[in-house]
């Protein structure tokens, strides 16, 4: 995932770009399949959002859907789904009113590491904390318009109505629709009792699957996915090609692979890697090297492996 | 030599620049833009790269691309269509019956393994549309589940038998 993100040889990757990925490159979840208006709340400022405020994590779009900005990258094990779940207990908003952006680090607040089984037990008391923060700011601009205290009012679906009077009713989209909160996240907003749940603790479908199964989700960050985390600005940029990396060889000989088309070894540091235009080539070129270091033992008599070639560089979606 | 090559993926006739020892799913991905099959194991050991061609599941991370010039590959982007055509179908649905109910009984998770569980169990429902549990655990058996989703697959199979099943009625 960080691969993604920290990988400037192609020049920045601004929050727009990634955005407004539109098919071309899809980070995380577009749920709905809808155009994400994603940064219509808080601009296009560049670097990571302030974590200490509202808008840094939630963002009320006109359409009266929320989208919440996730720290946590999602591997199948469902995290966005039960993070979404929390957003929406807080916010009384449904599942099919709720997206998420996520892995980007200059769109999306620091909440650490997605690790450990810990997104839901460390993550989901920030997203708790924040939407129950979010709404009290959609409850104070709903007593404004409706003239009644924020004690009589309650909230389904995102429509905020006095308790009584549900014809007398304004939607959080028509509070607030992207526009920014301006809010400080102070994290002591009151949260909804436990006891009032109505959606954490239920069985919701997943709502990354829908996306896998459409093949919209070409970026995953796990697993065999990651060879798909290439980006697709890397294609574009000359001279960036497919490279295999040995560790710490002492010697190799470069006739080696002078047969392979365009392969040639080129040397970092302490590292050695093989590029070529094509993959296959340098997949072909790092195993032709790889005679060159069978038998190479460190000081510990650990044989060194040669890693198979990395990442392919991405042709741009037409 | 590598010119004249051209491979036949999802009804359409496309030219391969790389060499025809290049394996299939390097040219798949790299020059269709094909990101259903997934570089797994490169060893033909997990099924994660799986295509058809002429219908029959096979292991693109280690087919070469001049191996299969003479056939019909399909993709997982083009399972739908494969669908269709087999049923006589006038228009494609969105989606094959059986990536529907994956979607349906919560299958797949990581990501590692859907792209080949979809084609081996389209596979399977084509040649048997009924199949028995132990049919579907032997036909299977060859694709690799990192998370262990593999009672949600079978169910998921077990769905799409039905609902194929249905639509031919």
């Amino acid at each position: 995932m960080n691969a993604i993100l920290t990988d400037t040889s192609a020049g920045p990757l601004s929050r727009r770009d990634l955005l407004k990925g539109g098919g071309a490159l899809v980070v995380g979840f577009c749920i709905g399949g809808s155009a994400l208006p994603a940064s219509a709340a808080r601009g296009d400022a560049a670097g990571p959002p302030d974590p200490n405020t509202i808008d840094s994590w939630i963002a009320v779009h006109a359409d009266n859907t929320a989208t919440v900005y996730l720290g946590k990258g999602e591997f199948g094990q469902g995290n966005t789904t039960g993070l979404l779940q929390i957003a929406g207990e807080e916010l009384d908003l449904d599942m099919n009113q709720l997206r998420s952006v996520q892995l980007d680090t200059n769109t999306v607040p620091n909440q650490g590491a997605t690790t450990s089984s810990s997104s839901i037990h460390r993550g989901g008391p920030q997203v708790r904390a924040a939407a129950a923060e979010a709404r009290q700011a959609l409850l104070a601009l709903a007593s404004t318009r409706l003239g009644v205290q924020t004690g009589s009012l309650t909230v389904s679906k995102g429509v905020v109505s006095i308790d009584g009077h549900p014809s007398r009713s304004v939607s959080y989209g028509a509070l607030l629709g992207d526009k920014p909160f301006n809010v400080k996240f102070t994290g002591i907003a009151p949260q909804k009792p436990i006891n009032r749940y109505k959606l954490v603790g239920t069985r919701v479908p997943r709502v990354d699957i829908p996306d896998k199964m459409t093949g919209k989700i070409r970026l995953h960050a796990a697993g065999a996915g990651a060879r798909h985390a290439a980006r697709p600005h890397r294609a574009a940029s000359a001279g960036k090609a497919p490279m295999a990396t040995a560790p710490s060889p002492s010697s190799i000989d470069e006739s080696s692979i002078a047969g392979i088309p365009g392969a040639r070894i080129v040397r970092k540091g302490d590292f050695v890697g093989v590029v070529a235009e094509r993959e296959w080539d340098a997949v072909k070129a790092a195993r032709a090297a790889q005679g060159q270091l069978e038998g190479e033992r460190d000081a510990a008599g650990q044989c060194r492996p040669v890693r198979r070639a990395c990442a392919p560089p991405r042709p741009p979606t037409p | 030599m590598a010119d004249d090559l051209k491979i036949k993926v999802n009804g359409r006739l496309s030219p391969v620049a790389a060499s025809p020892d290049t394996p299939l799913l390097y040219v798949l991905t790299n020059e269709l833009n094909l990101w259903g099959p997934r570089f797994g194991c490169g060893l033909a050991q997990c099924g994660s790269c799986s295509v058809l061609a002429d219908g029959v599941e096979i292991r693109s991370c280690v087919t070469p691309v001049g191996a299969v010039a003479n056939k019909s590959l399909t993709t997982f982007e083009g399972l739908a269509a494969w669908y269709a055509e087999q049923k006589g179908l006038a228009q494609a649905p969105a989606l094959h019956p059986l990536q529907q109910a994956f979607i349906d009984e919560q299958a797949p998770q990581c990501g590692y393994c859907y792209n080949g569980m979809l084609i081996k169990g389209s596979e399977l429902l084509a040649q048997t549309p009924r199949p028995s549990e132990a049919q579907i655990r032997s036909h299977m058996d060859g694709h690799l589940c990192r998370c262990g989703s593999y009672p949600r697959i079978m169910k998921a199979i077990q769905l799409a038998s039905t609902t194929m099943a249905g639509a031919t009625r």
